[in-house]
């Protein structure tokens, strides 16, 4: 299944907790999102040659649901191989059994700078049989 | 607790619960349908709090400052039942709790715990109770709730079901919540319906009694609630063994106030005049309950007093917690006869004696029996903390005790100087062997010496029975003592009469 990428909230501070406003609580959607650019990242890095990052997310959160703790550790665990399994990006939670918004913050922040990273990566590839060692072009791959 | 601050602020605080005693566990609760998380069995279960605020993720409930939390469904943890059913844009809901009973019971109204750690609760709802053909015979619509604590006055007369039909919570988007049902009003009482507060609790010293502890609680009643001749009114409802808890507290502010329990006790009378806006309701510890049942004398010609605790336990129909003194416990005493005609309270007062102990209910409502001996002093009473300097006094001085059993046993102790005129004291006590009584005459007679004080303090919520105290008296020498009884008042300040005796001469 192909996972769509939505936007993340980073930015969420204490003034929008205190604000309750619509990024200082956890709703379904908010975990959707989470999960699915989750999901998706783990895709993305497997396309490039990552091995055993899959992640299987429930993008089927409504508001009846009540999501356990066992799960929300599971969210975290794959952030966790995502993050050991490219480069060593940004702060995660040590866990997710009392979320406030900085931990939250950085579960979504994660997948984003992977993205960005793996996006960089992508435009430095050289095309094969184009690079040259002291004025030796390289063979090509046969 | 700071009890002695400068500046000293103090509150009280009582539960008093008008309820079915019965009724919970005859209870058996169903619902329209109930979430993962719930714990239906839980809302008969006496616990009235939540464990947590858990995390769910109904539209923005879930506030991100840590407070929420996430937990599995096999982690043990107080919920109640959580309806399936969440409200709409307009909080408009359509969950229902059903109560059913195995037999008929009465009660002066219902309350409901909602989510205390969310502060989710429902805000209107409609209680009908039916008799055992089906007949409504109460019903209430309760609209625009907005406590955590929701009791419903409604004077439900031999019930067997109540269903309990929520309509509408207070925020939308919400579950239904229920931590606890209780079959009856649960009065809360602060320092603001609190009128004054009295309470005696008391040991006998050489168990020549059982005292029984006692709080009067004067309230304000200007809902009319405990007027007899109001026909709404809860009188119908006040049945002996309804408990009253009490709390007092001291601090140095309002906000530095720490609350002391200080102990259950159990609906003894009310009172309340019809032209005033108090009444009040007097309250006893278990103890009462021994004066009035037999003690159903087991057979055999010797007792302990374990096993007399496990006879007055089924004397009584109820389940007492006790402690016993490891010391005494097992010691052996002479049994009554079983034609015997005596009380549980005269029992165990006799039992207490014969085993040089004292007897008394503690603030867990534990009913103790010890002997009462000097331990780590917990608090020096001294001009800073007494309002009158230390009287002291002794009982009439005696110097032959002769303790018997009123039958073949009997034991004598003499202490005379040969000058002294004697003065002798008989005493009897049915459990005595001839092992204890020579034991049991010495000890009376030093006991009878011991220096007694009687002071007035500022008062401590936090000094208990037994206690063991330093007194200084106008001297400035210091006394070593056990407090035997304390007399506690609040009526916005907190005073204290206290006695205490000495060791044994």
């Amino acid at each position: 299944m192909a996972y769509i990428w939505t936007t993340p909230v980073t930015d969420r501070t204490a003034g929008d907790v205190s604000a309750g406003n619509s990024k200082g609580v956890l709703n379904a959607t908010d975990l959707n999102r989470i999960e699915q650019n989750l999901a998706y990242i783990a895709d993305v890095m497997t396309a490039h040659g990552y091995a055993g990052l899959t992640y299987s997310p429930v993008v089927s959160w409504a508001e009846s649901g009540i999501p356990s703790l066992s799960h929300m550790q599971q969210i975290l665990a794959a952030c966790v191989t995502l993050r050991e399994s490219f480069y060593y990006l940004g702060s995660l939670p040590a866990t997710l059994q009392r979320p406030d918004y900085t931990a939250i913050n950085q579960i979504e922040n994660l997948p984003a700078l992977i993205k960005e990273a793996m996006s960089r990566l992508e435009k430095s590839y050289i095309f094969s049989g184009t690079i040259n060692s002291a004025g030796v072009a390289l063979p090509q791959n046969a | 607790m700071d009890a002695y601050a400068a500046e000293r602020h103090c509150d009280a605080s009582a539960v008093f619960q008008i309820v079915d005693l019965t009724a919970s566990s005859d209870m058996t609760p169903t619902a329209s349908g109930s979430a993962s998380l719930s714990q239906i069995a839980q809302v008969k279960n006496g616990v009235v709090n939540q464990t947590y605020k858990l995390a769910t993720l109904e539209k923005d409930y879930l506030k991100l400052d840590g407070s929420a939390v996430f937990v599995d469904s096999g982690e043990s943890h107080e919920s109640g039942w959580w309806s399936s059913a969440i409200s709409d844009d307009s909080g408009v809901i359509d969950a229902t709790l059903t109560l059913t009973f195995g037999s008929a019971h009465s009660a002066y109204g219902l309350t409901i715990y909602f989510d205390d750690k969310a502060k989710e609760v429902v805000s209107d709802y409609t209680i009908t109770a039916y008799n055992s053909s089906g007949t409504a015979v109460a019903t209430k619509t309760v609209t625009g709730n907005a406590s955590v604590i929701s009791g419903t006055v409604l004077g439900m007369t031999n019930f067997t079901k109540i269903v309990v039909h929520f309509t509408k919570t207070a925020k939308p988007h919400r579950r239904v919540r229920v931590t606890e049902v209780v079959c009856g009003i649960v009065e809360y009482f602060d320092r603001n319906s609190i009128s004054s507060l009295k309470m005696i609790r008391e040991i006998s010293g050489d168990s020549s009694a059982l005292p029984i502890s006692e709080v009067q609680l004067t309230f304000d009643n200007s809902n009319q609630r405990y007027n007899m001749a109001n026909p709404a009114g809860a009188f119908a409802y006040l049945k002996t063994g309804l408990p009253l808890t009490v709390k007092l507290g001291c601090g140095a502010s309002d906000d530095t106030i720490e609350m002391a329990d200080m102990g259950t006790f159990y609906y003894n009378t009310s009172n309340s005049d019809d032209d005033a806006l108090t009444a009040t309701i007097t309250a006893q510890d278990v103890i009462q309950y021994m004066e009035k049942v037999p003690y159903t004398v087991p057979s055999g010609t010797t007792t302990t007093l374990a096993a007399m605790t496990t006879q007055i336990n089924a004397s009584l129909g109820m389940t007492l917690t006790w402690s016993l003194d490891s010391s005494v416990s097992a010691t052996s005493l002479t049994n009554y006869a079983t034609d015997s005609n005596v009380t549980c309270r005269q029992a165990l007062q006799e039992a207490c004696q014969a085993l040089k102990c004292v007897c008394y209910v503690n603030r867990l409502g534990v009913v103790t029996v010890k002997p009462l001996a000097v331990g780590t002093v917990k608090e020096i009473l001294n001009k800073d903390k007494l309002v009158t300097v230390p009287k002291i006094t002794t009982e009439e001085h005696i110097n032959k005790v002769v303790a018997s059993n009123g039958d073949t046993i009997s034991g004598t102790y003499t202490d005379k100087g040969s000058s002294e005129v004697l003065q002798e004291k008989d005493v009897s006590n049915s459990l005595l062997t001839s092992a204890l009584a020579s034991g049991v005459a010495q000890w009376l007679l030093k006991v009878s010496r011991r220096y007694k004080y009687t002071m007035t303090g500022r008062g401590n919520p936090e000094r208990d029975l037994a206690d063991t105290v330093t007194v200084v008296d106008a001297f400035g020498t210091n006394h070593t003592a056990m407090v035997t009884k304390h007399t506690i008042e609040y009526d916005g300040g907190i005073s204290e009469e206290i006695e205490a005796v000495s060791e044994e001469a």
